[in-house]
Order: C-alpha cells, then sequence, then structure tokens
C-alpha cells in the first residue's frame, strides 16, 4: 500500500517532467536558426511549392496549436510520417524499439552482474592486486570509445580469430523465424527453432559485450566505493565482530547494504546506454532505433528527430522512476 | 610561487602525474604537428593507397593515400581543441548560471532550477546527436552543441557551492561592508566556489573529446576528409572487414591514451579530494 501511494505520486510529479519534455523536443527544431520547410522542400522549389508544403505540414498554424496537435497525436500513438521516407513513425518505431531493447537489457543485465561481482570482490581485497586490476579495467572501461571497441572487437573475433558472425543481421540468413514479439531470442524459441536460437545469441555476442564493458565500468567504480563505506561501517563491523557466519555476513549485510544504492547509479548509466546504443548499431548494422534516428539526422528528418528525442527522453524519465521505485523498497529507510 | 612549482608537482598523486604526461605528449603532438609529420593531413600520396605500415608510411596509408600516422598528429590539434574550447564554454556559462540562480534565489532560481531538471531528462549524447545535426556541422556548430550541453552540471555544482557559502560568516561580513551585487558575486563567492569545477573539468574535457568524436564517427561531426581521430575510425571502418586494420586501430589509440590521461587527472584529484 505504502509503495502503491509511492508509485502514485511519482507518477502525478511526472507529468510536468513530460510536459517539459516535450516541449523540449518540439521546440527544439523550430527555436534553431532556419526554416524547417526549407529542409524539406527539393532545392529547386518555388515559393507556391513552399507554401503548399508549409500548409500540408500544418507549419502555417500557430505554434501552440501545432504542439497541441502534435502532443495530442502522440497520446493516440501517432508521431506523424517521416518527411523522407513517407513512412509512418509509430510503426517504425514499433517494429524496430524492441531490437533496440533487447541489447540494451542483455547489456544492462550483463554489466549488472559484472560490476556487483567486481565491486565487491574488490572492496573486500582493497589495495590488494584483485583491486587494483579492477580499477585498472573500470579506467580503461571508462576512457574507450565504445564505438572503436567494437571495431576492435570485430577485428579480434570476426576477421582474426573467426569465432563471430559478420557484424550485420540478428541470426544468420538462412535461419529467419517469423517475428510474433520483435524480441529474437523469445521468437526463436516460440518458433522452436534450437538452432536459430544459438546463431541469435551468437549474433548478439559482441554488440551486447560492447555495450556491457562500457557501461561496467562507472557502476564497478560506484559498488566498490559503497562496499567500502558498507565495510567501514559500525554496523558491520558489530556484525563481523560477533562472529555471524561469512556467507551471512556477505549476503545479508554487505550485499544488502552495497546494493541499495545501486539502482539511482544504473538509471543514470541507463542513459548512457541508449546513446552508445546508437553508435553500436551503427557499427553492428543493427536496424534497431538507433540506426533508424541516425538515418533521421543524416538527412535531417525533423520528424524523426522529434519522435526519437522525444522516445529516448521518455524512457530515461520512466527508468529513473522505476529505479525510485526499487531503492525504496530496497531500503526501508528512504520516505516515500 | 614558480619556485615551489616542482614540489608541488611532487606531492600530486602518480595517477595525475601519469596523465599529466600523457596529456603534455599529446599537447606537443598538436602543437608541433606540422614539423613533425612529412605529409600533410590531407595530402596524399598517390604511389601507396591502404597499404600497411611501412617505412615512409609509419602507420600506413588509408584510402585517399594519406598518411596515418600524419593525420592523427594533425588530429590532436582538432581533438583537444575542441574539447577544451568546448569545457571552457561549458565551465563559463555554468557558472555565471549557477553564480546567478544561487545568488538570487527565489522564483529566478526555482524556475532555473527546473528548467535544467528538464534538460537531465535527456540523455546527454541523444542531445547532441539532434542538436548537431539540426544545426549542422560547422567547427564552431560542435564547439558550442558540446559546450552547451555539458553546461548544466556546472551549474548544479556551482549552485549548491554558493548556496553553502551564503550562510558562511564571511560573506555575511562582506554582505553587512556594503559590496554590490556584482562585487558579492565576482570577489567573494565565485573564488571560493571554484574548486569542485577544477576536478570535474578535466573528466569533462575527456567526454568532450569522446562526444566529437562520436559525433563524427556517425558523420554529425567533423566532415571527411578532416583530420579528426572519430572521422578517421569512421572511414577505417570499412576496411576492418577487409582485413586492413590500420585505419580505424591506430585513430583509435590516438583516442583512447588522450581520454585516458583526462581521466587520470580527474580520477587522481577526486581520490585527493577525497582523502583530504
Amino acid at each position: 500500500m505504502r509503495v502503491a501511494a509511492y508509485v502514485l505520486k511519482r507518477l502525478l510529479l511526472l507529468i510536468p517532467v513530460l510536459i517539459g519534455v516535450s516541449l523540449i523536443a518540439f521546440f527544439l527544431i523550430r527555436l534553431l536558426p532556419g526554416d524547417p520547410v526549407l529542409l524539406i522542400v527539393p532545392e529547386t522549389a518555388t515559393d507556391a511549392d513552399i507554401a503548399a508544403a508549409r500548409e500540408r505540414l500544418g507549419l502555417d498554424q500557430p505554434v501552440l496549436r501545432q504542439y497541441l496537435s502534435y502532443v495530442g497525436g502522440v497520446f493516440q500513438g501517432d508521431f506523424g510520417t517521416s518527411i523522407t521516407t513517407n513512412r509512418s513513425i509509430s510503426a517504425d518505431l514499433a517494429q524496430r524499439i524492441p531490437l533496440t531493447l533487447e541489447l540494451l537489457i542483455y547489456a544492462m543485465a550483463l554489466a549488472l552482474v559484472l560490476a556487483v561481482w567486481g565491486g565487491v570482490a574488490a572492496a573486500r581485497h582493497w589495495h590488494k592486486l584483485p583491486d587494483k586490476v579492477l580499477r585498472f579495467a573500470a579506467l580503461f572501461g571508462n576512457s574507450v570509445p565504445e564505438f572503436w571497441l567494437g571495431l576492435m572487437l570485430i577485428l579480434l573475433f570476426y576477421q582474426g580469430l573467426q569465432v563471430a558472425p559478420a557484424p550485420s543481421g540478428r541470426v544468420d540468413m538462412d535461419l529467419a523465424v517469423p517475428m510474433q514479439t520483435g524480441f529474437i531470442l523469445i521468437d526463436t524459441l516460440l518458433a522452436g527453432n534450437g538452432k536459430a536460437f544459438l546463431s541469435a545469441l551468437h549474433h548478439l555476442m559482441l554488440p551486447v559485450a560492447t555495450l556491457a564493458i562500457t557501461v561496467t565500468a562507472p557502476l564497478l567504480r560506484s559498488v566498490r566505493a559503497s562496499a567500502l563505506e558498507v565495510l567501514a561501517s559500525d554496523n558491520y563491523r558489530c556484525a563481523a565482530a560477533h562472529g555471524l557466519a561469512p556467507g551471512v555476513l556477505r549476503q545479508k549485510y554487505l550485499m544488502r547494504q552495497t546494493l541499495t544504492r545501486l539502482p539511482a547509479l544504473s538509471a543514470i548509466v541507463f542513459g548512457n546506454l541508449l546513446g552508445g546504443s546508437v553508435l553500436i548499431e551503427y557499427v553492428f548494422s543493427w536496424q534497431g532505433l538507433g540506426q533508424w534516428a541516425l538515418r533521421g539526422m543524416q538527412v535531417r528528418d525533423y520528424p524523426v528527430i522529434q519522435a526519437f528525442v522525444l522516445v529516448a527522453a521518455t524512457t530515461y524519465v520512466v527508468i529513473f522512476l522505476l529505479a525510485d521505485v526499487i531503492q525504496a523498497a530496497l531500503d526501508p529507510r528512504v520516505k516515500m | 610561487m614558480i619556485l615551489s612549482l616542482p614540489r608541488r608537482l611532487v606531492r600530486l598523486p602518480s595517477m595525475v602525474l601519469a596523465g599529466l604526461a600523457i596529456l603534455t605528449l599529446v599537447a606537443l603532438a598538436a602543437v608541433f604537428a606540422p614539423w613533425l609529420t612529412p605529409w600533410g593531413p590531407e595530402e596524399m600520396d598517390m604511389m601507396y593507397f591502404l597499404e600497411g605500415p611501412m617505412p615512409g608510411h609509419w602507420l600506413g596509408t588509408d584510402a585517399n593515400g594519406m598518411d596515418v600516422l600524419s593525420r592523427i598528429l594533425h588530429g590532436a590539434r582538432i581533438d583537444l581543441g575542441v574539447a577544451i574550447a568546448s569545457v571552457a564554454i561549458a565551465v563559463t556559462l555554468g557558472t555565471l548560471v549557477g553564480l546567478v540562480f544561487g545568488y538570487a534565489g527565489g522564483w529566478l532560481d526555482h524556475i532555473g532550477m527546473r528548467v535544467l531538471d528538464m534538460f537531465q531528462a535527456f540523455p546527454v549524447f541523444i542531445l547532441a546527436l539532434a542538436v548537431a545535426a539540426i544545426l549542422g556541422n560547422s567547427m564552431i556548430n560542435l564547439i558550442l552543441t558540446i559546450g552547451f550541453i555539458n553546461a548544466p552540471p556546472y551549474a548544479r555544482l556551482i549552485r549548491a557551492e554558493v548556496l553553502s557559502l551564503r550562510n558562511r560568516t564571511f560573506v555575511e561580513a562582506a554582505e553587512a561592508a556594503g559590496n554590490s551585487h556584482i562585487s558579492m558575486l565576482f570577489r567573494h563567492l565565485l573564488p571560493n566556489a571554484l574548486t569542485p569545477i577544477l576536478v570535474i573539468a578535466p573528466l569533462n574535457c575527456g567526454w568532450a573529446i569522446l562526444m566529437l568524436a562520436s559525433l563524427s564517427f556517425v558523420g554529425l561531426g567533423v566532415p571527411v576528409p578532416g583530420a579528426e581521430w572519430g572521422a578517421m575510425i569512421s572511414a577505417g571502418a570499412a576496411d576492418i572487414v577487409g582485413g586492413r586494420w590500420w585505419t580505424a586501430t591506430f585513430p583509435g589509440i590516438a583516442l583512447f591514451v588522450t581520454v585516458l590521461g583526462f581521466n587520470l587527472v580527474g580520477e587522481g584529484l577526486q581520490e585527493k579530494g577525497v582523502k583530504r
């Protein structure tokens, strides 16, 4: 009940944030120099053509009305039409979001496991070899450009060792399965096609590893720092002095208290992951949201840019909310 | 002051020293690039296209016959220059905004902070992509884009410092002595609020370089054939599947090492701060 009320309160607080986000996404394109219509019409267009395009896109209306009709459309799942492909943006989003989500979820899960395991191990061996190795690894992960890391992994594992598949597609060409959920690992299982499932895992391997490596670094540092704090805290030292079994001490004290800080940081890192996925999709020719948005950006397809910015920001804000709720559930001290 | 500099350097953590050493080398490469390299950054050697490392082209040539080593050294000028310029903009802008919000308080502070919150709802790199795409990719636009996007954290930081300084006796004394607002802001509050920025700024330079290189990598930053590390990696990406690894690998190493230099300095300073 307490949690439900808290969630409701946070959902209400979300409304002004989302209004702000939609205003920024909408006016970003209009505040910047240049007339969006001039980006749309061909360079040979006459004044009459430009006026016609303006009317067709509703750009002759007052700005406030344009905004309201855009937001109204978004509420009904209508993000408008791409001005370069003429496809419905909602249809494109529905098709591409699962591909990106799949990358993000696996990368995040892998990063969390690595960071918790590594961070706690580093803290327990403070200033000894494992700690030094892990801190060096975190420094590496924080400094390496993720798109270059992806290319180097392709060079090593595809070009060199030939253990990874070519960087394109989600399964080998001959193993296509019907799409039901859009999540390839689920769809191959639903189709009962074990070979395709393994092939999908094979194709996910490098992009997920690349993303996971770069987001593990900041998480690892934070887990290490909070584990060190717990180890030095009075209540932990008291519990240890009472001679609790090492297993209990580790699980109920060290882990439990270390993890309470993780949700908030994971949410921030998720934003990096969202941005990074654009680069990684580009490197691995992964036909997800990032590639779609990138193409839109390269040709200045402004309804596409607008929709992408809006979707990314909304996802980010909702993830933050989720993190706060998890945090509140983990840590009874949080005031709800 | 100058005589005590060596002793001050020695007292810095080894991480900071290592980072400073790397950055000094990169800065030297940037300054002396034209004299260090036999080839211009966009000069083509018509004899060798996409040739591996060899005498005369120590890191090989790219698909246009341009010398990879010469381009990397010249690239240091663009990458380091854009990073430092954009962080300077971010620091200046963020500091001014944070000072004013923190000092003024009231509705201005309240509304200003809510606007900053809104911008923080966007993943940083996605905002950078969108703004770069809309503004177009001239060098000035890139510097401004990266600078503006990195400004909000500084505003927050300075505002928090100012808020905590406001209750200190020396600030109250300065106010009671009848200092003008301008003098309060710039002579009394600003110098005392600057310390945390010194730690964040090096880390931020690393991010700024990564951001520039990432934008160039996807074609929204420095356009080809500009000698920028991300753009070079982007052009070299296509060569990798053919086994011609040098065009993407070497600029990436330069990028990685430079960012590592900034991170070593930033993290080293951070640790030093924690110990105190």
